[in-house]
Formats: structure tokens, sequence, C-alpha cells
């Protein structure tokens, strides 16, 4: 115990006898009594003993400084002698401690209940707002596919039908003396579905509507019945795209130049076609030059993509390299050899868009007759169909936002068969059918008959040499929506022939007509000429290809080898969307 | 000719074939101000860039992407080109040099 307000003086002396006893006493009282709230109502000064201050832990007596001596109330000469009683004190601290933390408690368990309350309000809302699993698929599904179409009518009035290769495909028309021939015809129709399951991923299935050809045969049917073919003319249904595009594999080589580039595997457009289609823009009007002769869709797998430099990003290079089946999408793959075509594209100066500016794009294709490995090996005077092919297109082009040009050179290397040659309309004899005879004298179907001969001893032997110049582009008429187009072709179908009768010109004129971003229609003529003179090819040079005479032939010549010219208006309609 | 006759109406009928409208674009000074940056409209769609830039001088499908070439060259304005993807989102923006 301290006794607070003792000096120094003081300290150490005995309280007098018997005034010691009562102070003890009193003090013992004092402390007995200590937590008596009582006790905190009593004031100094009182009759009692002065026990002030007690409420505070307390107890003040009176002492005389002079002596020594303590007593219990205040008289002369004495002075407060203030006693610290400590217990009660300590006893009220307990409980102010205790009431403080009980409010502590409280203070957090009420702001428990307002948290909790908060999170019942926040989740009764999330509950309410909720989507439906299935509205949430859809509209995540919405934005992963696409769906497309793409249509190609056209109407078409031959005011020469001669025989030669078809202007579109699938297109065909009766030979020579049906003049004012015409008819309307779908030439294409796609589905495109697109499938984005992510940014690295896309998927395309393009189903393609075409018109069908193939045997007239008709089949028995019964033991005593037969049914007609009707595979003729109807519209078929087969694939044209399947391939799989992974858009993002060089993106984690940190090379932006190549950033961008794609890597496709499935049946896709081979590296020329589609690309130049593009570049020329008309092609619901007419085939590009190799189309004709080659597939534009091949089973395969390639890599491709622009190349990009500079701040403005520009495409100083476009690549489409790939392995390919022999055969193209419509055919089974016959071969144990595989083709290798490839396309790079060069804007010297940086294109801002697809094609834009001066452009130079070299194409090369290398590849195998479509024969499976046993008959490509058989010894024959002349490979024919089982030869090696090779295709290249060296090309300069200039686009602009009104306006493109083109110039185009082509070589090739067994790359121009007779049914090439004659897709459109062709002698009967070239896929072994008799003209009829009510209408072709004998003499005439002799004659036919060693002219398709002819056909495939120069362009079916192995060692013909095709060679191309092509010139095309548009120019769109300023506030108007109609642009004029053309494509002037000159083909050489064998250079290793002198005067070869099957070398032509194709002139494609035409305008077009944009109705809206749907559809767009052309006016065009089109035209083969096969330009050189007239004549009759001696027998003698015809069989340095390996040609052979039809039964009944006997003449020393095939009389008026260059056939007759085709000439034709078409009115052409696209519809996308 | 006569089938294409029939078909307008029926297609018009459905609203595919509704021609652009013939009013003239923004003046050159709003699109200029506007769309000084056409790199902004990659990722938007065609709708969205023709409320904008009024009716495109012409469009050319992509035979490679089933996507289009969209093509502003109105005397006197700016010249854009646009690119759009098989989705309709356009992939690529370019001010014509």
């Amino acid at each position: 115990m301290t006794f607070i307000g003792m000096n120094n003086r003081t300290r150490g002396k005995r309280l007098a006898g018997g005034t010691l006893l009562l102070a003890l006493a009193a003090l013992a009282t004092t402390l007995f009594y200590a937590t008596s709230p009582l006790f905190a109502q009593a004031t100094s000064g009182s009759a009692e003993p002065a026990l002030s201050g007690a409420a505070s832990g307390s107890l003040t007596l009176w002492t005389d400084p002079k002596t020594g001596e303590v007593f219990t109330r205040p008289g002369r000469g004495r002075v407060p002698l203030i006693l610290n009683t400590g217990g009660g004190a300590s006893a009220q601290h307990a409980v102010e401690e205790q009431l403080q933390e009980q409010k502590a408690q409280t203070a957090k368990l009420a702001q428990q209940l307002d948290q909790q309350q908060k999170q019942t309000a926040a989740v009764t809302k999330q509950v309410q707002e909720v989507t439906p699993a299935w509205q949430d698929y859809l509209a995540s599904y919405k934005n992963k596919v696409s769906i497309g179409t793409q249509v190609w009518f056209g109407y078409s009035l031959f005011s020469h039908t001669g025989w030669g290769p078809q202007y579109l495909t699938q297109q065909i028309w009766p030979g020579p003396g049906n003049d004012g021939y015409n008819d309307f015809f779908l030439h294409r129709g796609y589905l495109n579905f697109f499938f984005y399951p992510t940014e690295d991923w896309t998927v395309r299935v393009t189903p393609n509507i075409y018109t069908m050809q193939g045997s007239t045969a008709n089949q028995a049917f019964g033991g005593n019945a037969g049914i007609p073919n009707t595979n003729v003319g109807n519209l078929g249904y087969r694939i044209k795209y399947a391939y799989l595009q992974y858009n993002t594999p060089f993106k984690n080589l940190g090379i932006d130049a190549i950033k961008t580039d794609k890597i496709i595997i499935g049946v896709q457009p081979q590296p020329i076609t589609a690309w130049e289609e593009d570049l020329y823009g008309y092609r619901f009007v007419n085939l590009t030059t190799w189309n004709m002769s080659e597939a534009s869709t091949y089973p395969g797998l390639s890599v491709q993509g622009p190349i990009t430099f500079g701040k403005d990003n520009l495409q100083y290079i476009d690549y489409n390299i790939g392995v390919f089946d022999n055969a193209s999408f419509h055919a089974f793959e016959g071969t144990n050899t595989k083709e290798v075509q490839g396309r790079v594209s060069i804007y010297p100066f940086g294109a801002r868009w697809r094609f834009q500016g001066l452009g130079i794009t070299s194409y090369y294709a290398f590849g195998y007759g479509n024969n499976t490995p046993d008959q490509a090996q058989l010894s024959t005077p002349f490979k024919g169909p089982n030869s090696e092919i090779e295709r290249l297109a060296e090309i300069v082009h200039y686009d602009a936002e009104n306006w493109g040009i083109a110039f185009e050179y082509d070589w090739g290397r067994n790359a121009w068969s007779p049914g090439n040659m004659f897709s459109g309309s062709g002698p009967a004899a070239l896929y072994g059918l008799t003209p009829n005879a009510a209408f072709i004298p004998k003499s005439v179907a002799i004659n036919q008959a060693a002219y398709a001969n002819l056909a495939d001893a120069l362009l079916n032997n192995g060692r013909s040499y095709q060679r191309g110049y092509n010139f095309f582009g548009h120019y769109h008429l300023p506030q108007t929506r109609y642009t004029l187009f053309g494509w002037i072709e000159q083909w050489n179908a064998n250079t290793q022939v002198k005067n070869n009768p099957f070398d032509f010109e194709r002139v494609v004129l035409g305008v077009a007509y944009q109705w809206n971003e749907y559809l767009r229609f052309a006016l065009d003529t089109q035209n083969t000429l096969f330009y050189h003179s007239q004549y009759n090819m001696p027998v003698s040079y015809a069989k340095q290809f390996n040609w052979s005479a039809p039964k009944g032939f006997t003449g020393t010549s095939i009389p008026d080898v260059v056939t007759s010219d085709t000439h034709m208006f078409m009115l052409n309609a696209e519809f996308v969307f | 000719m006569a089938a294409i006759a029939l078909a307008l109406p029926v297609l018009s009928g459905c609203g595919i074939v509704a021609p652009w409208s013939m009013e003239p674009p923004p003046p050159a000074s709003a699109l200029t101000q506007a769309h000084s940056d056409p790199q902004e409209w990659i990722g938007k769609r065609l709708p969205d860039l023709t409320a904008k830039l009024g009716e495109p001088s012409s469009i050319e499908p992509l035979q490679e992407t089933t996507g289009d070439l969209v093509i502003y060259s109105h005397p006197g304005f700016p010249h854009y080109v646009f690119e759009t993807g098989p989705n309709g989102k356009i992939v690529s923006a370019s001010t014509a040099p």
C-alpha cells in the first residue's frame, strides 16, 4: 500500500499509540466495505470519518505535520492525509472493462449483422437476375457461329455455238449448229457454316449445290423392267470446303510480321484460284484461267498469310503454300504421290489492304495425274494422264479503290487435257459417243472422230506445254453503281504443235450493277475465238503425236481442224449473304 | 431474265434486296473528324459502318474468306477500304493513299 501525499519528512515516522490503532481500524473497515457503492456517495467534510474519495479508491485522514499524529477528523494544524485504498477502484475498473468489452462485442455483432443483411440482399438480387443456362449458351453460341450463303444464277444466250471450254462451272451447251440456244441455270449454291470455338480456331463447312453430269446408262430394275437415269441435270450436293483453321500458330513466337498467319487442314482452296477470283472480282461471271483446268479446292494442308512490316503494318508479302491430293474435292485420290502448290505475292511498296497498289505474284504447282501406282507405272509411248503436271503463273497487278488491272503470263506442262478443252461442249466421239446419223452424214462423223482423236493426241500425250497471256481488270464508274470489267486471254494449248488448231482467245466484256450489299448483276458477252485460219492437218504430222485414225478414216489429212467460234451473252446474278 | 424479274419483287418483299439509300454520304469534314483512324472500326459490323459513313461505293464479295471488301471512294470525300470476315465483322480498315 502506498501512502499518497506523505512527504519525505514524514516517511518512516510512526503514528502515535491509540491514534494509530484507530486509524488502522478505520482503514480495515474501509477496505472491508470498499466495494460498496454507498462509499461512493460519501463526501469529505461530513461528520462521519472522512473517507471521501472512496469512490475513486482513496481514504482521507488528517495529520499534524509537526507531531506526525494522524487523525480521522480535520482540526487545527492538521492537513489532509489521502490514502489509496486500491481494491474498490480495481473492481470498478474491471466492471468498466467488462462493460467496454461487452459494448465492443455488441458493436461487432451489430456490424456482422449488418454485413450479413447486405450479403443476403446481394444474393437475393443475384438469384433474381440469374440467366437460365440455355439463354447464356445461346447468347454465347450466337457469337461463335455464322451461317451464310452464296448463289450464282444466270441466263445465257448463245448467238453462235461451237465446241470449247466452259465459261462457268458446270455450264454446258450443245455444239455447232445450235445457234440461239439459251438457258437459265444455277451455277453455284453454297451454304457457308463457320464455327469459332476460340479465337485460335475456325471450322468451316461449305456444301455446294451443283449441276450433276455423268453416266447416262439406264438401269435394269427387276427381271423385266428398267428405270431411266435421272442424274444428268439434277442439282447434286457435295462438300466444297471442309477445313479446320488454326488462326494463331505463330502468335507466341513474338514476331509481329507473321502473327496473323494460319495453318489450314482439310478440303480447302488451292493457292491461286480463290485468290485470283478476289483480285478480279467477277468470278460469278467467268472462270479464271487456271481454274479452267484445275479445281479450285483440294484436300490438303497449307500455311498461309500476310507478312507485314512497319509502323503502318503494311502487307509486303502474302503467301499460301501447301501439300494436296492430286485428286480434287470431287474425286477419289488414286496416287501414292502428292501435289505441292505455292503462291507468293510481293507488294514492293506495301499494301494497305488485300490487293492495294503494285503487286507481283508467282504461282507454281507440281503434281501428277490422278492414277493408281500400278497404272501410273505402265510403259506407254505417251504417258498421257499418268504424267507429271506443272502449272506456273506470273501476275503483275495494280489495285486501287476504284479500279484494278492485271497482266498474267501462264506456263504449263501436261496441264490442259481434252476434257479441259471441251468442258463446255465437245465432239461426241471425244466422249466415246456416236453422233446422231440423222443429222450428220457418216463421212462427217468419221472426220469428227478424227478430230477428237487429234485432240487426244495433241493435248494428252504427256509432252504438252501450255502458254497463256491474260489481261483483266475492272473500273468502277464514280458516283454510280456500275463497274466495267473484262478478261482477255490467249491460250496456246500445246506450244509443241505448229498452228495448233486448239489455240484460242477468250474475250469477256461486261458491266456489273450493284443493287445492294447482297446482290450484284452483270450483263456481259463471252466469246471463244479459235484464231488460226482453217486448214487440214496432214496425217503424217498428226502421227508424230501418236494420233490414230478412227475406223473408216482413209484420208491423208484431217479436214477443217479449226473448229468454229462460240459467242454468248449472259446475264448473271450473284446473291451473297 | 424473266426469272430474275420475278425473283426481285419476291426478294424485295423479304427485305433482302432493298437498294441502298440514295442519300449522299455525310460531309467530308465530318468524316475526317469522326473517323480519322479507320482502325477504330475493326470489330464492328457493316451496318454500324454504313450508319455512320453512308452508302459505300462498292462491295466485292471475297471468295477466299466469304467476307467482303467494302470500298468508300466517293469523289471529294475520304476514301476508305474495309474488309469484313465471314461473320460480318470488320477485320481490317485502311485509308486509301
